[in-house]
């Protein structure tokens, strides 16, 4: 372990020292720099492009700086013979090869990690100069949303409508009584009651019950707070007033709501409320911002507890979907922000909501749902910007340590060249952000030839299947995203969840890379200095 | 000396293939000889004789085309061998952009050894050949005979028994080839074996027991280098200064008794001697002045 980390801290200072990283690093940054200045449509536009300018930049030039530092450091040692003094020493030759695999990882992951945090740093200054606020937060990390619907939804039953219209009575009855106490039409200590029953009385019960008041007077008194009160023109006849209240017995009580005490079912049937955001795919978004999509929804839904609302938002697209549910209470205006990915990023979706009815049925709020980009996606894609372009780039440095381990500089250097041009590389952010079986990262036409056809079918198929092994890897970790567990949608996903990450990194990448540095290391054993 | 063998040769034949024809050189040809513990062996021969092809088979750098060798009774692909040998190339193949210490921390690092024991290596060896004022310079200031201490250097971090040195005094002025010398007269009295291929004939003389002469890829001579020098037929005696009159009655005595006097001359000292003494003369003279210049003021 000792042999390999000098061998890979050597290999990395010699990158540094002898500007073999300088040089690149300066070019990219001198590149990087010029993005501000692209020509666009707009400035949130900019911005855009200039994701989209950066990432593909760096892959390439990340790309170019581990092909040849690959196959340039150990030619360079075995053609200036510093290699004798070190396999002189007890260092095995498969150590040999993992410590310059290892340094050469290192010099890509500290190139990239360079014009990352340069990128960065220009990605913001640029856009808080030449954005809005909200501009801002939506090209990067903001709450508006790049596209939102407000939405009204109401729905009553009988039921509840006549319990509405009741307490709607009740509370004029009382609103009128309390203008009829403050004329002193009616005396302070009566109460709705005391009035029907009054009207009821006869005039003797009358005459018993107040006295010093004639009851002509009380009647004609009573007839027009009563007509007042109920909003009916009876006349003076008590017996008209009797059949009214008979037949209305609960005039003058508060109603009792019928839903005040029911318990909320888990599921109940639902309606559907549906939007398409066709065209919102990664491709109009652009690099960078796509794959987390953020939603908000401020349900404000009646005004009583009872009152609920089940709600699900479903993405899909033609590749699958996926859910996220929540129940939404009437105890104030609330916003839910959830953050997903896409079931296929490069797809058009669509997006439903799906509100399941509580049981009073009275549900009346408004939802405003919209598309966002989650907080802090910029950092997040490029971070995952930032691992493909490593993964691209050790790959090819493992191909370029493989053939320089008994290849010569220059035949090394063209293999290498031949599966990153031929293979398709230069687009490659596209082709790696949108695997799929019908666009293979890595293409390699078989040429067809007198003399050594039988070879470069070999190494054609040896390329492609290795290549393979990427495309595997980097769709495995794009694909292979969100994270909901029973229903319950996990705040902490993100793109490219970390397991993920390690995932595709370690199952898919790390073992093949091992398969060619083992080759390599095969022939590099037999290898006379 | 011990008689225990470091390094055994047996029909060691090496043959290169090069070219579209594959055409066949035989650089080693059934050559065979070993090397025991603790002693100063000298390899010699033109170019293209077999010596360097010889060293990289015993580092394991080239494999044999037929015959064996074996380095402590194991194959030279042995990582274990490795551990217990130092090499010094032919030239100062060295990572120009480290400096002296991180050189050695680095060929530390590769022969094993603890960062603790690495530090302190390194600054007894940096002392030891002379590089403590340039230990922080990039070896590509060094010039050619700090990069061949240099080298020397590295190959002696691991504090290695046995030392392969490929022409160490090539780049060397005489004062360091002198230091080179002593420095391998001080392994031997370690016990440490040190193998020694040079083209200059001089330095073998002065610190081999033994040498192997080769010639077009095979052993033309070995033996102890007292008994390869000596001639069976002269006779040398040293007298202190003699007048004339005393060398011709001498010469009269010889003759007497059928012998014959063939040179007649004051000894020669070696030329390294002269230059040592003066280039000593010097250094001494200029010290001097300067003390006492100092004393003055």
């Amino acid at each position: 372990m000792r042999q390999i980390a000098a061998i890979a801290l050597i290999t990395f200072r010699e990158s540094l020292r002898s500007r073999g990283l300088v040089v690149p690093l300066a070019f990219g940054v001198v590149v990087l720099a010029t993005t501000p200045f692209t020509p666009a449509f707009s400035p949130v536009d900019r911005i855009r492009v200039m994701l989209s300018v950066i990432t593909a930049s760096i892959t390439l030039l990340v790309g170019v700086v581990a092909i040849f530092t690959s196959t340039s450091t150990i030619a360079r040692e075995i053609t200036d013979n510093r290699v004798l003094t070190v396999f002189s020493r007890p260092v095995g030759r498969l150590k040999y090869v993992i410590g310059k695999a290892a340094g050469i990882y290192l010099v890509i992951a500290s190139l990239l990690l360079a014009l990352g945090a340069f990128s960065f740093v220009l990605v913001h200054v640029t856009s808080r100069a030449t954005l809005t606020a909200s501009e801002t937060s939506s090209v990067l990390a903001g709450n508006t949303p790049v596209s939102c619907d407000n939405v009204e939804y109401y729905q009553r039953t009988e039921r509840q409508i006549k319990y509405r219209s009741d307490l709607q009575e009740y509370e004029r009855i009382l609103t009128t009584a309390r203008k009829l106490y403050d004329a002193e039409m009616i005396p302070g200590e009566w109460r709705l009651q005391s009035i029907r029953d009054a009207f009821a009385m006869s005039d003797d019960q009358i005459r018993a019950a107040y006295p010093g008041i004639s009851p002509a007077k009380l009647k004609i008194v009573l007839e027009d707070v009563l007509t007042q009160l109920t909003g009916h023109r009876l006349g003076g006849s008590p017996s008209a007033w009797n059949d009214f209240f008979t037949k209305n017995p609960s005039w003058g009580h508060r109603p009792a709501d019928p839903d005040e005490n029911v318990d909320i079912p888990a599921a109940v049937e639902g309606r559907h409320l549906r939007w398409d955001f066709r065209g919102l795919s990664r491709e109009s978004l652009k690099t960078g911002l796509a794959g987390n999509l953020q939603f908000s929804l401020y349900p404000n839904i009646g005004t009583r507890k009872a009152d609920y609302a089940n709600m699900e938002i479903v993405l899909s697209s033609a590749k699958g979907s996926a859910s996220i549910a929540f129940t939404g209470r009437a105890d104030g205006i609330k916003e839910f922000r959830f953050t997903s990915g896409l079931p296929d990023p490069d797809m058009p979706f669509s997006l439903t909501l799906l509100v399941h009815e509580g049981p009073s049925s009275a549900i009346s709020g408004k939802a405003a749902l919209g598309v966002y980009p989650a907080p802090s996606l910029f950092v997040l894609n490029l971070a995952k910007s930032l691992l493909m372009s490593w993964c691209i780039a050790a790959f090819l440095a493992t191909v370029g340590i493989f053939g320089a381990c008994f290849l010569s500089f220059p035949v090394a250097l063209l293999l290498c060249l031949f599966v990153y041009f031929w293979g398709g590389t230069v687009g490659i952010m596209r082709d790696i952000i949108a695997p799929s079986s019908e666009n293979p990262l890595f293409n390699v036409e078989v040429v067809d030839s007198h003399r050594g056809r039988d070879m470069i079918t070999q190494v054609s198929d040896f390329i492609q299947h290795s290549a393979g092994w990427v495309n595997e890897a980097l769709s495995k970790g794009i694909e292979d995203f969100g994270t909901y567990d029973g229903g319950r949608y996990i705040p902490d996903s993100r793109d490219i969840p970390l397991s993920h990450a390690l995932a595709a990194f370690f199952s898919l990448f790390l073992w093949r890379a091992i398969i060619l540095l083992a080759l390599g290391w095969l022939f590099l054993r037999r290898r006379e200095f | 000396m011990s008689t225990e063998q470091v390094i055994r040769i047996s029909n060691l034949t090496k043959i290169y293939r090069s070219g579209f024809r594959a055409r066949q050189v035989k650089a080693l040809d059934s050559v065979s000889y070993d090397i025991r513990k603790g002693e100063v062996f000298g390899l010699l021969g033109p170019n293209g004789s077999g010596k360097t092809t010889t060293i990289k088979v015993l580092l394991g750098l080239l494999f044999p085309t037929a015959g064996t060798c074996t380095i402590f009774d194991k194959p030279p692909s042995d990582v274990e061998v490795k551990r217990r040998l130092g090499f010094l190339p032919e030239e100062s193949y060295l990572y120009r952009f480290l400096n002296a210490r991180e050189t050695l921390d680095f060929y530390g690092a590769l022969s094993g050894l603890t960062r603790s024991e690495r530090t302190k290596r390194s600054e007894e060896l940096i002392s030891k050949v002379g590089l403590s004022d340039a230990a922080t310079r990039p070896l590509r200031e060094f010039s050619k005979g700090m990069a061949r201490r240099m080298g020397l250097a590295a190959c002696l971090i691991g504090d290695p028994e046995l030392v392969i040195l490929d022409e160490p005094t090539s780049g060397l002025d005489p004062i360091g080839t002198r230091e080179i010398k002593d420095l391998i007269l001080e392994l031997k009295a370690r016990g440490r074996t040190v193998l020694l291929s040079s083209h200059l004939l001089a330095d073998v003389e002065d610190v081999c027991d033994r040498i192997a002469i080769m010639a077009r890829g095979k052993l033309a001579a070995l033996g102890p280098v007292s008994e390869l020098l000596a001639r069976t037929d002269r006779l040398e005696v040293v007298f202190n200064s003699m007048s004339p009159e005393e060398i011709s009655d001498l010469t009269v005595y010889a003759q007497s008794h059928g012998h014959k006097i063939l040179a007649v001359g004051k000894q020669r000292r070696k030329l390294e001697e002269l230059f040592l003494e003066v280039v000593a003369e010097h250094a001494r003279n200029a010290s001097d002045s300067s003390n006492s210049s100092n004393h003055i003021s």
